[in-house]
């Protein structure tokens, strides 16, 4: 599973990187949705509705590029999984700068476990190579 | 020297190999605190006991290096080597060498296994730095030699450009020491320190720079590094019209055309077009600097979009099945390949990744310069109607003396890469690009270590016959023997009919 991950998480920022692009599209079509408003109440209202969109939007591509996601997520051809697409819509909704973070996180995880199958076979880790001290030309 | 034997399917770094082999030994000296001659010579009769056993079990024998060619040049079904703990470094003083060598210019001698990231970062320690490298560094020095891995160094050229002495074992009783005949380096003494025989000739020595493991094993190198240097580095969208073209192929760079110029001329020059982008393509100089230039910032050159080991790989996926994924794929790149300016930092510094994005798509081409901009804006076009996630760029490197260096065109070799995620539509744009400068017989080599669709008469029509028959007779000379010829061959080079 934990080698799925960043699979995962990569189809995440992608899902994620489209419905930004979705928002950002309805935003120039909608400009009051793009400008900050100075009363606290409606801006909280612009938040949601953002929000709200970013989840619809989400759900909507993951819907839409369902033959992608369930191959990219390993199952086998079939119909729409509803939970699984709105699960992914929710997650994508987060954004694109969240899901790489999380995935730096799991791919250092992966990184430590290539460490340790290295060294089973009898390689150092990639980043820790023993590192001679330079030698002299002597017999 | 203690060795570790397993039956493993050997896989390169980037994925695209899968090679079942009938040994994997994993090299390693016997001390590794401390480079020693004594140790340097063990192992080298290791390997010689490695080509006894595999003369005796009539299989071939290669080094695996740092598995980092996209193409299966490296690889054998027979008995292969794992060198990358090899990585013993000695330094080189006047009384070793023949030739006369300014403070802050001399020599080293490398073991084979050492990687191009550890080479800078051990010759950075004695304020020097390796004349140029690979974007990325995982390969090992003899692997970067023997494929001729290249960088943008415009008036250097490639990695083997910069190696004056090959020490290889060629046979279970003998190593040769080879080095250019009108270019001696070393005395005869220290030759003999390590037990190998001299063999000056500048046919062999030029055939056998980059012949990807197939003149014997390479136990360590001598390399000629530049007193330590920095790149001051900008990376700037430009519309390349015929006039930057023009002074771009013309290697003459009077008129402040490029970032960050100042009337310097840049010791690393990179275009990257992004196919799906504006018209503008962003181009990376880089100007040789004595030190850190004032107010320049250090580098952090991290790309981007995220550093995930599928992330190439999905984004394949999706492109294969999607076709508006277009705008999905420049809008990573995009993120992959932000401009920059002013940013400074020794060789070491600025190309130290040493791990990639995934299962990627690798291809480079030397192109002459007088076609380069047509083969960059054929690439371009090609890459968008597919709608590969690829990106296409060109890098400008100086034309070497390898006999099958694939950067062989004079003054400068103009390097087209079409290069991105592992997927149908990258594979189909990369083999209709190499179709289409066939078919408009626009001149080209592939890279060795990448990928590319040679055979044996391509690869003469390719390098030309008369380098490929010189590279044959050389090798003919260092392995006299149709044995030791088979040894050293693979699959490979079977089938461009190079295993003579």
């Amino acid at each position: 599973m934990l080698d799925q991950l960043p699979t995962i998480i990569t189809l995440l920022i992608a899902l994620s990187v489209a419905t930004e692009r979705v928002v950002e599209i309805i935003k120039s079509v909608i400009p009051r949705l793009d400008i900050a408003d100075p009363d606290p109440k409606r801006e909280g209202r612009r938040r949601a509705m953002l929000h709200l969109l970013a989840v619809v939007g989400g759900v909507a591509i993951a819907t839409g590029s369902w033959p992608i996601v369930s191959e990219v997520l390993g199952r086998k051809a079939g119909p729409i999984d509803i939970s699984t697409t709105l699960a992914l819509g929710l997650l994508a909704s987060g954004g694109s700068g969240f899901w790489n973070s999380i995935l730096s996180y799991f791919v250092s995880i992966k990184d430590l476990k290539r460490a340790e199958s290295r060294e089973r076979v009898g390689l150092p880790p990639d980043e820790f190579l023993p590192q001679p001290a330079e030698g002299q030309l002597v017999s | 020297m203690p060795t570790s034997t397993s039956r493993v399917i050997w896989r390169n770094w980037h994925e695209t190999v899968i090679q079942p082999v009938i040994q994997y030994e994993n090299l390693r000296n016997v001390s590794e605190a401390q480079s020693t001659v004594g140790g340097y010579n063990q192992t080298a009769r290791t390997i010689q006991g490695h080509i006894q056993h595999a003369l005796e079990q009539e299989t071939s024998l290669r080094a695996a290096g740092g598995g980092w060619s996209f193409a299966p040049v490296a690889a054998t079904d027979g008995i292969l080597l794992g060198t990358q703990r090899l990585n013993y470094r000695f330094a080189l003083r006047q009384e070793h060498l023949i030739r006369q060598y300014a403070p802050g210019e001399f020599p080293v001698l490398l073991q084979c296994g050492i990687s191009i990231a550890d080479a800078n970062a051990y010759l950075a320690g004695r304020d020097q730095a390796l004349r140029t490298s690979g974007a990325s560094n995982g390969q090992t020095i003899a692997g970067a030699l023997g494929t001729g891995t290249h960088g943008a160094a415009l008036d250097i050229g490639a990695v083997q450009d910069y190696v004056v002495a090959i020490h290889l074992a060629i046979s279970p009783s003998e190593t040769i020491w080879l080095e250019r005949k009108d270019y001696p380096v070393l005395r005869p003494e220290v030759m003999e320190l390590f037990r190998a025989r001299p063999f000056l000739d500048n046919d062999v020595f030029d055939a056998a720079l980059v012949s990807f493991g197939s003149f014997g094993i390479v136990l360590g190198v001598v390399i000629e590094p530049d007193p330590l240097y920095y790149l001051h580095a900008w990376r700037q969208p430009i519309e390349l019209t015929n006039a930057v073209w023009q002074t771009i192929t013309s290697f003459e760079f009077q008129n402040d055309m490029l970032p960050g110029a100042g009337g310097r001329r840049p010791r690393h020059l990179e275009l990257i077009l992004n196919p799906y982008g504006s018209r503008e393509t962003m181009v990376t100089t880089m100007y040789q600097e004595t030190a850190r230039p004032t107010g320049s910032a250090r580098p952090s050159l991290d790309g981007g979009f995220g550093k995930g080991d599928s992330a190439l790989d999905v984004i394949g996926v999706i492109t294969d099945k999607w076709d508006g994924s277009s705008s999905l794929a420049a809008s990573l790149f995009k993120a992959a390949y932000k401009p920059y300016a002013n940013i400074a930092g020794t060789p070491g510094e600025i190309f130290k990744a040493t791990s990639t994005r995934g299962r990627g798509a690798s291809s480079a081409m030397g192109i002459p310069s007088s076609r380069a901009q047509e083969a960059f804006e054929l690439a371009g076009d090609i890459v968008r109607k597919h709608a590969a996630p690829a990106i296409v760029a060109m890098r400008f490197v100086k034309a070497t003396n390898a006999v099958l260096g694939f950067t062989q065109f004079t003054p400068v070799t103009c390097v087209l890469e079409v290069d991105g995620a592992f997927s149908s539509r990258t594979r189909m744009a990369q083999q209709e690009v190499w179709e289409t400068l066939e078919s408009k017989s626009l001149p080209y080599t592939f890279h060795w270590g990448k990928m590319n669709n040679l055979d044996d008469r391509r690869v003469r029509a390719r390098y030309g016959n008369d380098r490929v028959t010189r590279w044959l007779s050389a090798r003919n000379q260092v392995l006299p023997t149709p044995e030791l010829r088979r040894l050293f061959a693979n699959e490979f080079t079977d089938q461009l009919k190079l295993s003579g």
